[in-house]
């Protein structure tokens, strides 16, 4: 809703926050202030704004026994409520402070246990988050894309591969495979019409196990998915143009 | 300069978590708080002042009234660093003010002015988000007009209402406020990253 207080008034924000104004015309201006949006976000940005002006005075170092004074201050002040008891009555208040502080002090390290333990479950339900729409990718891609089934050759290792259709991805899910030999890698290959394409070389997890998203070399039309196989090799590491004689897998559509 | 604004926003939390401290009557709390704020403080209230003694007395006065009122901080009317700062402003024009009154500005002593000169220490240590601030704010003060510099330093450095002010450029009291509210629209413009 647009704001309809008179400029005037309006003007008077900056005096208010300045301290110039009291009585009606300080509270008209802060009940106004209060109410509307507009005017409520010129206030702060006022306020932000008279602060940062501050900057702009020469910058000085405040005398070091400054603080010192300041802190005397301040225990003198905490103390001389005690001051005009009975001794034994201030003594009993004194431990109780005492004792207060130190329970103040557990509750403050509890809240902070908390505060961190918080900030490790919201990183994990953001990975848990992260995970899912990941999945709900991969099950929109199964669904509306074509599956290979690969087959271990010697070996016996599966995997299934999804083609996206609609995004031209491929994701791999590979179980079984044997533990990479030292200097080696596995390598994914598409063949069309007989002919290989390399694509990403990959290692396996302690289980033999990989999950890979990629895209095919080559666009190729859904309607000639039948010509489509995919394979996977050990090749040396780096990976090779064409595939050795080490099949691992192979499936086609 | 937005990653600066963006330090200095995480520098206000910092100083949010060692208020709630200081809310719980913790000592160690305030003591890093002066560290953070006390030279801001200092320099805005010697600014005013002229008088380093006078300044001394309002930065104790300010840190005292956190230390009994940092409950009272509302995280939405502002940030703590311009909420220090406008309770260091009040503090030293209240002074400035019966000062005034009581013409004692003069007594200002040899001691203390020879402790100002030595303090002036030029940014030497102060942290960057500060100097950064610092020059964004002194930047947009000198884009202003003259007329519109001159009545933000009337009304905040030296405690001059809008009627005194225009009383003493000869202006007419709606001048000087529309003046006012335009150089305040001005520099919230300039430095927005800083305001919300």
């Amino acid at each position: 809703m647009k704001c309809d207080f008179p400029e005037d008034k309006k003007e008077s924000i900056v005096a208010l926050l300045l301290g110039e104004l009291s009585g009606e015309s300080a509270e008209e201006i802060r009940k106004h202030v209060a109410e509307c949006k507009e005017c409520s976000q010129e206030a702060r940005e006022t306020f932000e704004i008279l602060g940062l002006l501050a900057l702009s005075s020469p910058l000085l170092t405040p005398p070091p026994e400054l603080k010192t004074s300041l802190m005397k201050r301040i225990k003198e002040e905490r103390y001389a409520r005690f001051s005009s008891l009975p001794w034994q009555v201030a003594a009993a208040l004194l431990l109780v402070a005492a004792i207060e502080g130190y329970y103040i002090s557990k509750l403050e390290h509890q809240l902070n246990n908390i505060s961190d333990r918080l900030a490790a479950a919201n990183l994990e339900k953001q990975s848990i988050k992260q995970q899912m729409l990941k999945y709900e990718q991969q099950i929109a891609a199964m669904r509306s894309g074509k599956l290979i089934v690969m087959l271990g050759k010697q070996v016996k290792a599966s995997g299934r591969a999804f083609w996206d259709t609609k995004s031209g991805n491929w994701i791999f899910y590979i179980e079984d495979l044997p533990p990479v030999p030292a200097g080696k890698t596995y390598q994914l290959w598409f063949i069309i019409d007989g002919k290989p394409i390399g694509s990403s070389t990959f290692k396996t997890d302690e289980k033999g196990r990989a999950e890979l998203e990629v895209k095919m070399p080559v666009e190729i039309e859904v309607n000639k998915a039948e010509k489509v196989a995919t394979a996977v090799s050990l090749e040396p590491e780096g990976g090779s143009t064409q595939p050795s004689n080490e099949i691992y897998l192979i499936g086609g559509i | 300069m937005k990653g600066c604004a963006a330090d200095w926003k995480m520098s206000e939390q910092v100083g949010r978590k060692l208020l709630h401290r200081i809310a719980r009557r913790d000592e160690a709390a305030l003591g890093e708080f002066y560290d953070r704020y006390a030279k801001l403080v200092y320099s805005l209230a010697l600014n005013i002042l002229n008088s380093p003694l006078d300044a001394e007395e309002v930065t104790i006065d300010v840190f005292l009234q956190i230390w009994r009122q940092a409950e009272r901080y509302d995280t939405e009317r502002g940030s703590i660093t311009a909420w220090v700062l406008n309770i260091a402003r009040s503090r030293a024009i209240d002074r400035r003010r019966a000062l005034d009154s009581r013409q004692a500005v003069s007594e200002t002593n040899i001691e203390h002015i020879t402790r100002y000169i030595s303090s002036v220490d030029g940014d030497q240590d102060s942290n960057l988000q500060v100097k950064e601030a610092r020059t964004a704010i002194e930047t947009a003060l000198a884009e202003l007009d003259d007329k519109q510099r001159r009545v933000i330093e009337l009304a905040y450095f030296k405690g001059l209402s809008q009627s005194e002010i225009a009383k003493l450029l000869g202006e007419p009291l709606g001048t000087v406020k529309t003046r006012t509210r335009a150089a305040m629209q001005f520099l919230r413009e300039r430095l927005k990253q800083y305001c919300r």
